[in-house]
């Protein structure tokens, strides 16, 4: 992978930092830190625009005596069951805290004393690859790392637990400590089989146990990185966006659907990341021709059932309060997208599912064609997706029954994920 | 121009005029009834579900492909009688058409 300049050419002003060149955001002199009260997921606790009783349907339902299991294939028992049990850690770690809600709205906690002295491992780009390795090695399929970005910090954090019926919620900071001068951005892959039957309660189970092993990594490192002397605060939905830190971090390139698209996974993996002070070595981010496949191809928001994604160019114009005020990118409609999982009762991911880069690239072909859509044939790489590349939904009965039937032996090693 | 008889949560039947060509889900929606349709009429969500009284079922055309795909998203789903409707298109032999809103929240 190549980096290069990105072709936006900007106006320096006070929100300006010289990155956003190369990660192609162009970030503008009204740019607004985002606020957590108004992602939809808050919003639907507390804005009458998104309340209703779908949405609290939709959060019940993770508790199984809610789950409103039915006769569709892939929304019955069997289904909830298992992607109810895939988030039963994140939603344990989550309460671990009294008053908190880590991985959610606050950093995660559980931690022990580390080292009292900080430890040397060598020089940034030394202790980058130490900590990389140990990253890998506690479960991340990704790693990068970007300098601390007050940017990417919400302006206000979002408390449900204190929420009163009609009440708006207050401002309240952030309390990820000073000092941080590092972010390091982990990404899991989500199981290329589960993605298969979205929409499906099913699939849900893919993000589920994205959330409860990505717990486990952050965690983990950030553990790792205390046992080293240094402060570390494992962070997963809290704190701010992870979009913008994995772009800076050089995991991948910002796409149509709003989501980061990488050479190894596509977009078919979640973010966590470790804020640190450790001194490290910042990535630079990548360009793999995403941005101009994206400016061809049409697939998320052609399938996206409530036409939540954008059809034409990055614009600057939020389409409501859930959208980051001040940043020209491709933006996503999150009022719509999150009315359509209530409407399933479970989430969706569709646009991940037909993406064409949501592919293994464990072989020749996944990779000639991940070339071929980088290059000015881009047209031809959306073509042959077309012609070759299945991303038609699976149904769940091909998950439990069929696609492992001729197995013997269970093992990682012979069944996909 | 026909009639079409929409059952409500109540178990109260609405007749609704409705002309060739219309689409089921438009009609039901500018009547004021809870259909969100939140994909336009695409037949890719399934908020305009409805269930179809047994003796219409069969007599209406088949769903194609997508919309099997997203009809079983539906809270209420009952196979045998459930159908997007913004799918069905009006003609005269399906003049008389019955079908039942369901409630999707509960």
């Amino acid at each position: 992978m190549k980096t290069e300049q990105a072709e936006n050419v900007q106006e320096p002003n006070r929100n300006f930092r010289a990155i956003d060149s190369a990660t192609g955001f162009r970030i503008s002199d009204d740019f607004e830190r985002f606020s957590q009260k108004n992602d939809a997921f808050s919003r639907s606790t507390w804005d009458p625009v998104l309340q209703s009783k779908k949405a609290t349907n939709f959060f019940q339902a993770y508790l199984m005596p809610h789950s409103k299991p039915r006769k569709g294939e892939g929304y019955q028992h069997l289904d909830y069951a298992l992607r109810n049990a895939a988030w039963h850690m994140a939603t344990t770690i989550r309460q671990i805290a009294p008053g908190r809600g880590e991985g959610f709205q606050d950093y995660f906690t559980a931690h022990e004393e580390g080292w009292n002295e900080e430890v040397d491992v060598g020089n940034p780009e030394q202790a980058s690859k130490v900590v990389k390795n140990a990253a890998i090695m506690l479960g991340a399929d990704l790693v990068g790392v970007a300098e601390y970005d007050e940017r990417w910090t919400y302006q206000e954090r979002f408390r449900r637990s204190t929420l009163k019926p009609g009440q708006i919620p207050t401002a309240e900071a952030p309390d990820l400590p000073e000092g941080m001068t590092h972010c390091i951005v982990l990404g899991s892959q989500m199981p290329l089989s589960l993605n298969r039957t979205v929409p499906s309660a099913l699939s849900g189970g893919a993000s589920g146990i994205g959330y409860s092993q990505d717990a486990s990594t952050c965690i983990s490192l950030a553990q790792f990185i205390r046992n080293l002397g240094y402060e570390a605060y494992a962070s997963m939905n809290d704190t701010g966006p992870s979009i913008p830190y994995a772009v800076q971090a050089g995991l991948g390139e910002y796409s149509r659907a709003g989501l980061v698209i990488t050479p190894e996974f596509g977009s078919r993996l979640r973010f966590t990341r470790v804020f640190t002070n450790m001194p490290l070595q910042a990535d630079q981010p990548i360009e793999f021709g995403v941005k101009k496949f994206c400016e061809l191809c049409r697939k998320c928001s052609n399938e996206c059932p409530p036409q939540a994604i954008a059809k034409g160019d990055a614009v600057s114009e939020p389409h409501n309060a859930s959208n980051t005020k001040g940043i020209t990118k491709w933006t996503t409609n999150a009022e719509k997208c999150f009315k359509f999982w209530c409407s399933q009762n479970t989430e969706c991911s569709i646009c991940i599912r037909v993406c064409p880069y949501n592919r293994t690239f464990n072989n020749i072909f996944d990779r000639a064609w991940r070339r071929l859509a980088g290059s000015p044939l881009r047209r031809l790489a959306l073509w042959l997706d077309d012609k070759f590349n299945s991303h038609t939904a699976k149904k769940a009965g091909w998950w439990w029954k069929e696609r492992n039937a001729n197995k013997q032996r269970y093992s990682s090693i012979t069944i996909e994920k | 121009m026909g009639t079409i008889h929409v059952t409500d949560y109540n178990g109260v039947s609405h007749p609704l005029k409705i002309s060739t060509g219309e689409k089921v889900m438009e009609v039901i929606r500018d009547a004021g009834f809870p259909i969100e349709a939140i994909c336009g009429g695409e037949g890719a969500c399934a908020t305009c579900h409805v269930h179809v009284a047994s003796q219409w079922y069969d007599r209406l055309p088949k769903a194609n492909q997508k919309e099997l795909d997203f009809i079983e998203i539906a809270m209420t789903y009952e196979p045998g009688m459930s159908r997007l409707s913004c799918q069905i298109s009006y003609t005269e032999e399906y003049d008389g058409l019955e079908i039942t809103i369901t409630d999707e929240d509960d």
